[in-house]
């Protein structure tokens, strides 16, 4: 765990913001506490890894509010909702909008954390994805537009040769500008180029290309 | 009267006064007479004149001739005397004569003969010119010569015929005048004649004028031959032997030949010459004599008329100002009299306009008679038809005439079935025809009294067959063709009604089952009836005595007050609310009393059961106050949790420090508390109540329910509709639940309906008997209605609509509904509002308890 990473918890009742604090620095992560939705969105940046642990009863914006507020101004970050009497519209919609877990009050220790380990290896991964796909994508950037279609299509499983005879071109030429993708885009393998393309959406593109 | 200012304004003519309108009338007349008949006076004079002239003429010529031949035969006369003088005859008889000479004897002047006397032979100062005596053979013997002839003397003697007479000759163109006259001789002697020789000059034709001629006339001898005048009277204006036409054109020329004076070969004629000149001057001043004293006449004959029409004009001027001005005054009519110009214009024009205003006038008021006619008209079929009575005008027949709007609509006669008809047989019963007959007839005799034509009671049948008492009266209407009679009549039944609910109202006060008093201002009471015996009883008083001394007290304070106060008066388990109505007027105070045991017995039932609700309201708030509960207790617990499970894990890892842990510890305890309190609070909201079931009427809970929520109905302006099953619906249940839950669903309606437009907001509560077995009371709003997926969860736990409810409400209510084996559901829909069903089982066999 990085030392960045932080459980948020938004409660409005100060016993349950300190047993929360209380419980889950034991097991060595970092905590911060909001006693409202409000004071959270203050002080939070979208760059900061973690996830964060919400009441659904509170005064003012309400967890389920804050959550859909997230959504919609697309901050990625995992939510988990607690709630003291859970009903099931209230954990589809809470769910709906992306919640990772839905925990009844009172619950197991466990549990909790448990979910929280859930949600904050949900928040790296994300992270992660997100990182790659940067990468991937000024990777892409640097290919001149034929060997961009020439990516598309050996991504998409086309021999060289039928690549050479759609495109209009020699063989070996086909063969300088796949060697020169690879290099570009840093892959070692065609597996890998591969993978770089489904994380860059580019499967989709060759039917455009042929149109 | 405009009008008439302007066309006097346009009129010069009005301004100038009528008097000298008359007067230069007058003076033009005048003159244009003067203009036209001065010239036809002067014609007609100088033809007068002319004619006149001609004839003058004429018998002046006649006259200057008839003087002319008398002068000639005074020269005969001359000659003939001279011829028998007795010198001349003594001459002639002298010898002398008989001795005839050969030559004849001359004398002159200076040797006059002797037979001659001077002066002897001058007539009119003219002397002849020669005197020759003459032998029988008319040789000359002797001449008297006193002029020389020019020519020989025998010429002369030529002429000589040998008898007397006068002869005028000429000689050389000179006229002479030859006179002979015999000499009478002795007998015996030849005849001897006398001769003499006048020249004819205008001396001679002056003289033998005799002076008488006028200046403007002048005589002459015209040769006819020559047609030349050969000697004038007046040789200065007429010269001698100058031809005749000359002259024409001077004088007017009259000839006449001298019959017996002329040689044989001679033509003299006498002619007169009067001069044309003298003539017209004279008749120029005749005609201007005439012609000044025409124009004198005419001035004197206009200035007298001019007068006469000036004074009569000013005479009418004045008269017509008189007029005017009586006609402005007695009329009132403002309009210009004007006290200069013409009053006839003035007058006349103030005439047209008088006529307008009168033509006007007369229009306005015939149209305002017609206005008043029409008005008057109305106003009296107003009266005719709008009359308290019924009136049927009848012919001497007794047919029906006219009918009015009373008769109509009161007693529903037919209009156009009673005209025409004979009224007793359609609309008096037949009981009273013989009497209505009889009034009819002595009314028309007029011998019946008065009385018998008024007020008589009778039965009237209406229009639609019914009886009717009423008072039939009739009076007779003379008019100058026939008689008619009115017939009134009035519907007492209404009357004889009010006479008996009087009657029968006097009676309500004493059967009046509440106790009602009247006292005077002395506290006497002077009126009570039975019922108010309980209360004379407690005062210990009875009818007209005195009322204790608190009560007069309050007796009179309400009279001086003139206000109507109320007490309570409570003894012997029995309570009565007394009302004091004060009637000033007639200083009494009326005492209504009312035995309201039975209503306080219920209030105070009411306010027990009030208490009841109260707290199971808050039993049943429960439901909500439950969940919040939970929540709460719910807060306490997992943080005990979180630190117990915390220092746990800080415990297993070896990780907090001691003071860490017991803090943590501490915090436990404060949460445990705290959750004690939470169900402490619980416990003393909740108090312990067992469930009592009783038998209860259904609409009973309904009207108790509605008259609970009426203050926050009318608060959010609802309108609160019952419709209430007319039977009982006695149900056994546990009367505060089910009235909890209809409290529940009706604030939950009221709660819907604050959506709904204030004003629209329709709350209906309906209870009816749906079998043997169950009965249903209904709530029923026009709110939002829902939709059918929050339907189905409507009765769910913590299911809730509104922001602060707990959604417990409706579960607890279908709970408690369901314990009494009843149902409890819903239908509704979108904007259709809700109605919730609460059916109870009921049992044929329940009985009421009785109140």
């Amino acid at each position: 765990m990085s030392s960045q990473t932080t459980v948020f918890v938004v409660d409005d009742d100060q016993a349950m913001r300190n047993s929360l604090k209380w419980l889950i620095e034991s097991v060595a992560m970092n905590v911060e506490t909001y006693e409202s939705a409000d004071a959270f969105i203050h002080s939070y940046y979208p760059g900061r890894s973690g996830c964060l642990l919400l009441d659904v009863r509170m005064p003012g914006m309400s967890g389920l509010e804050l959550q859909e507020y997230l959504t919609a101004h697309q901050i990625a970050i995992p939510v988990i909702i607690i709630t003291g009497h859970a009903d099931v519209p209230m954990a589809v919609r809470a769910m709906k909008s992306g919640a990772v877990d839905f925990i009844e009050k009172p619950f197991n220790d466990e549990l909790l954390l448990e979910s929280i380990r859930h949600a904050l290896m949900l928040d790296e991964r994300q992270r992660d994805m997100q990182s790659q796909r940067a990468e991937i994508a000024t990777r892409l950037a640097r290919l001149t537009p034929r060997e961009h279609e020439v990516m598309v299509m050996v991504t998409n499983g086309r021999a060289n040769k039928e690549i050479a005879s759609s495109l209009g071109v020699s063989a070996k030429t086909v063969e300088a500008h796949r060697a020169r993708v690879m290099e570009k885009m840093e892959a070692g393998s065609l597996a890998e180029l591969v993978r770089m393309a489904i994380h860059a959406n580019l499967t989709i593109d060759e039917e455009t290309l042929e149109e | 009267m405009r009008g008439i200012t302007t066309s006097l304004q346009q009129s010069w003519l009005a301004r100038i006064p009528l008097p000298w309108i008359s007067v230069v009338v007058g003076l033009l007349c005048g003159l244009v007479t003067w203009l036209f008949l001065d010239p036809i006076l002067n014609q007609r004079l100088e033809k007068i004149f002319q004619d006149n002239l001609a004839s003058r003429l004429e018998v002046r010529s006649i006259e200057t001739r008839h003087r002319f031949e008398s002068f000639l035969q005074e020269w005969s006369s001359l000659g003939h005397r001279f011829a028998q003088h007795w010198q001349v005859v003594d001459h002639l008889s002298s010898s002398a004569w008989e001795d005839s000479l050969e030559s004849p004897i001359r004398y002159n002047r200076r040797r006059p003969p002797a037979w001659i006397e001077s002066g002897q032979l001058i007539l009119s100062s003219i002397e002849p010119d020669q005197v020759v005596l003459l032998d029988s053979d008319g040789g000359p013997r002797e001449i008297f010569q006193s002029e020389a002839l020019p020519f020989p003397l025998e010429r002369l003697t030529d002429f000589f015929s040998g008898r007397e007479e006068v002869v005028m000759t000429t000689i050389q163109r000179k006229p002479y005048l030859l006179v002979w006259s015999g000499i009478r001789r002795t007998e015996g002697f030849d005849p001897a004649f006398l001769m003499l020789v006048v020249e004819i000059d205008d001396h001679f034709l002056d003289e033998s004028q005799q002076a008488v001629g006028d200046p403007d006339t002048v005589i002459a001898l015209l040769d006819s031959e020559n047609q030349e005048l050969i000697v004038s009277s007046n040789r200065k204006s007429v010269f001698t032997t100058s031809p005749l036409g000359i002259w024409k054109e001077a004088y007017l020329v009259t000839s006449q030949a001298l019959v017996g004076y002329q040689g044989v070969d001679q033509n003299l004629l006498f002619t007169t010459l009067v001069s044309r000149e003298a003539t017209m001057r004279t008749m120029q001043n005749i005609l201007s004599l005439a012609q000044q004293d025409r124009f004198i006449a005419a001035l004197v004959f206009m200035a007298a008329f001019s007068l006469v029409f000036f004074l009569i004009s000013t005479k009418i001027s004045h008269v017509l100002q008189r007029i005017s001005r009586f006609g402005q005054q007695a009329l009132g009519i403002e309009q210009p009299v004007v006290k200069r110009g013409n009053q006839m214009l003035l007058l006349e024009s103030w005439i047209k306009a008088f006529f307008r205003q009168v033509i006007v006038a007369r229009d306005k008021l015939r149209l305002q008679q017609e206005e008043r006619l029409k008005e008057s008209e109305v106003f009296k079929s107003a009266l005719f038809d709008n009359s308290m009575d019924a009136i049927i005008t009848l012919d001497e027949q007794g047919q029906v005439i006219e009918v009015n709007g009373t008769a109509v609509r009161a007693f529903g006669f037919d209009r156009e079935k009673l005209l025409g008809g004979r009224f007793d047989e359609i609309a008096i019963h037949p009981d009273y025809r013989a009497k209505y007959r009889h009034m009819l007839s002595s009314c028309a005799r007029k011998s019946g009294s008065n009385l018998e034509c008024r007020a008589q009671s009778m039965v009237a049948v209406t229009g639609h067959g019914e009886e009717r008492a009423i008072e039939c009266s009739v009076i007779s209407i003379h008019l100058s063709q026939q008689t008619v009679f009115n017939v009134y009549l009035r519907d007492v039944t209404g009357r004889k009604q009010a006479e008996r609910e009087i009657a029968s109202l006097a009676k309500l006060a004493s059967e009046n089952p509440n106790p009602v008093l009247r006292a005077n201002k002395r506290g006497v009471i002077v009126y009570a009836n039975t019922a108010s015996k309980p209360l004379l009883d407690y005062w210990g008083c009875e009818r007209g005595q005195t009322l204790p001394r608190y009560w007069q007290n309050l007796v009179n304070r309400s009279l001086t007050a003139g206000e109507t106060e109320e007490f309570e008066v409570s003894f012997d388990g029995q309570v009565f609310s007394l009302q004091l109505a004060p009637i000033q007027e007639l200083d009494y105070v009326n005492l209504y009393a009312r035995d309201i045991t039975q209503m306080r017995n219920a209030e105070m039932q009411s306010r027990q059961h009030q208490s009841e609700l109260v707290h199971v309201c808050r039993v049943s708030t429960m439901g909500e106050m439950s969940t919040g509960l939970a929540h709460e207790l719910n807060q306490p617990l997992s943080a005990i949790i979180n630190f117990a499970s915390g220092c746990v894990r800080r415990i297993q890892s070896g990780v907090g420090g001691e003071a860490e842990l017991v803090d943590a510890m501490a915090q436990i305890t404060v949460q445990a508390e705290r959750a004690g309190e939470i169900i402490k609070r619980l416990r003393a909201l909740v108090g312990k109540r067992p469930q009592e079931h009783e038998v209860v009427n259904l609409n009973h809970m309904v009207l108790e329910v509605a008259s609970f929520i009426e203050y926050e109905a009318n608060r959010h302006r609802v309108e609160v509709t019952l419709e209430l099953s007319k039977e009982s619906l006695p149900v056994k249940v546990d009367l505060v639940q089910i009235e909890q839950v209809l409290l529940n669903l009706v604030r939950n309606a009221i709660d819907a309906m604050k959506v709904v437009t204030s004003g629209d907001r329709k709350l209906l509560l309906k209870t009816k008997r749906l079998d043997d077995s169950r009965v249903e009371a209904i709530v029923m709003d026009n709110g939002p209605g829902m939709a059918p997926d929050t339907c189905e969860h409507l009765f769910d736990a913590f299911f809730s609509t509104k922001e602060t409810g707990m959604g417990m409400g409706l579960p607890i209510s279908k709970k408690i509904i369901e314990a009494h084996y009843g149902e409890l559901s819903v239908e509704t829909s979108v904007g259709e509002g809700a109605i919730f069903h609460v059916v109870i089982p009921t049992d044929p066999a329940l009985e009421l308890p009785g109140f």
